[in-house]
């Protein structure tokens, strides 16, 4: 098991997306990080043990030029950190490349599995990350990869809550999410990344109080909140990141920075197929960076960007 | 439990559900995998609830927005038959890939190995070749002087595509949503290469011979012996990145 070490503050951050410059140019003067997911920079090729990341060079360019100056840290989409059959590979490939040319100062991934293996030995991918059930067989299996891929990097592990719609997971003595994260972190020495949508949405789809559950989370071990929104479909509130956030998630903010000892970032995350204005992103940041100015004051004023 | 047997359950489920294919094939499969009776109860039982039905909705909608997004032209193409293509595409190729041109090239492989009205299959390998494009680094020009003793070899990601009917009208007429073109006798060759101003351009014949004819590393001559090929023409394929000759030293 690697110790648990806290890394340095950042800040406000927010996902990069090379396709919306718009969007990241809102972010002037309220932005000290950026989270980058590199698969979005990749077209991919072949299939199962044989898939290739390959980053487009353009996309590749624009994004180190983009992202220079400000400190980075990397949030994994195709990891599928929970597949039993085998992680992707060519994802950890790519991660080898990124790391080589824009070292990072942490790495996040969901809570989940993305592919599964066929009876005829192949691989489908589920097109969503589904949950893992909350057993001692998954922490087996989760807790050696993420020790794994802190050591590999030489940077804290952070693994995400995930938001999902199923009801009734599996689980071994009547653990939850919240006590499955907790038992994650506390034999991996690996950190969270707290997405208060995602756990917004499982409160909202799955009838428990958010509220309740934080306080139970290893608050120590959180280093990065995600603040995001999303549709509702059915009944369900969705994980499409393609809105502002909504209210409960900036009073699950107001409430739990105080109690997170080592939170170094709180980034805006959402999806390019949003419709969001500049302004609106800008409005989100600047939210953002009320709270965690509060409670990190001169932290803020000294290391924003530009204004050192 | 074992893991990977309850997860192998599960992705084929939603996956199942996603591509709208019937659960029950994967449902029969459960008695053979290493299941306690709750776990093989609660799989059996998850596919009627509603947070099932959204998990096998929202890669459904993922693909089929890939798809939209990077097969326009083959869609315009399909018109009324597109939202049918898509839906029997979906149920015989399995979820693969997240990513939206890997999706988009499975799509147009597919529809392009299926029976489909005139010109779709050509319009379909046209774009399925501006995306392969697309995806290689660009590469400088190089000389387009050729001798007749020189191996040239295809570009990789050049294509020549046979038309049923001049390129420009069929382009035209699924931009503009009018009737396209009647097929005709003769053949349209389209010429997919990364060093035409706009990626591509209609072939002579003796481009298209010269082309398919240089499957492998041939010798200019060996093409220069082709019914109407001639060095200029040659040069011609040279100058468009179709063809490729050896690396020569500044």
């Amino acid at each position: 098991m690697n110790d648990f070490v806290p890394p340095p503050l950042l800040g406000v951050g927010i996902n990069y997306l090379p396709s919306a410059p718009e969007i990241m140019r809102a972010g002037e003067g309220l932005l000290d990080f950026f989270e980058l997911s590199p698969d979005i920079l990749c077209i991919e090729e072949g299939q199962g043990p044989a898939r290739r990341l390959t980053p487009q060079p353009r996309l590749l360019d624009r994004t180190l030029r983009d992202t220079d100056g400000r400190p980075l840290v990397v949030h994994g989409l195709g990891l599928s950190m929970g597949s039993a059959h085998g992680w992707n590979e060519g994802y950890l490939k790519l991660l080898d490349m990124v790391h080589e040319l824009r070292p990072f100062l942490w790495h996040s991934e969901h809570l989940g599995f993305l592919s599964v293996e066929t009876p005829a030995g192949g691989e489908i991918v589920t097109g969503i990350p589904l949950p893992m059930p909350y057993t001692e067989e998954s922490l087996n299996l989760l807790v050696p990869r993420g020790a794994a891929m802190a050591q590999r990097y030489g940077v804290p592990f952070l693994l995400e809550n995930l938001t999902h719609y199923l009801p009734g997971l599996p689980t071994d003595g009547g653990r939850d999410e919240v006590a499955f994260l907790n038992d994650f972190v506390e034999r991996s020495g690996c950190g969270l990344l707290l997405d208060l949508y995602n756990l917004h949405c499982n409160a909202t789809n799955q009838g428990f109080d958010a509220r309740e559950a934080l306080p139970r989370l290893r608050l120590d071990r959180v280093v990065q909140i995600h603040v995001a929104g999303g549709g509702s479909h059915d009944g369900f509130q969705m994980d499409v990141h393609d809105t502002v956030a909504p209210e409960p998630v900036w009073e699950l903010l107001e409430w739990v920075v105080p109690r997170l000892p080592h939170l170094a970032g709180i980034s805006f995350e959402m999806l390019e197929e949003a419709r969001l204005t500049p302004q609106a992103v800008r409005q989100q940041l600047e939210r953002a960076r009320t709270v965690w100015d509060r409670y990190h004051p001169r932290h803020g004023k000294n290391l924003r960007h530009g204004t050192a | 439990m074992a893991l990977r047997d309850w997860q192998r359950a599960l992705g084929r489920l939603v996956e199942a559900r996603a591509s709208g294919r019937d659960l029950q094939s994967v449902k029969d499969s459960l008695a053979g995998l290493e299941l306690r009776d709750a776990e093989r109860a609660w799989l059996q039982e998850v596919t009627e609830t509603r947070g099932f039905a959204l998990t096998g909705r929202v890669p459904r909608w993922w693909r089929e927005t890939r798809v939209r997004r990077s097969a326009r032209l083959t869609l315009l193409a399909l018109g009324r038959e597109a939202e049918a293509r898509i839906e029997a595409y979906m149920r015989a190729v399995p979820n693969f890939t997240l990513f939206f041109v890997a999706e988009g090239l499975s799509f147009l492989d597919w529809v392009g190995s299926t029976p489909v009205p005139p010109h779709v299959r050509a319009v379909a390998q046209f774009e399925s070749a501006m995306w392969r494009l697309q995806q290689v680094p660009p590469t400088p020009p190089s000389a387009v002087g050729v001798a007749l003793e020189e191996p040239l070899a295809r570009h990789p990601a050049a294509a020549l595509i046979a038309f049923d009917a001049e390129p420009e009208a069929v382009f035209g007429a699924l931009l503009m949503g009018t009737a396209l073109p009647e097929p005709t006798p003769q053949a349209h060759p389209v010429l997919v290469a990364p060093g035409l101003p706009r990626a591509w351009r209609p072939a002579t014949s003796e481009e298209a011979r010269a082309f398919l004819a240089c499957e492998s590393a041939t010798m200019a001559r060996a093409l220069c012996a082709l019914p109407g090929v001639r060095l200029d023409t040659l040069e011609g394929l040279l100058a468009a990145q179709a063809l490729v000759g050896p690396p020569r030293s500044a």
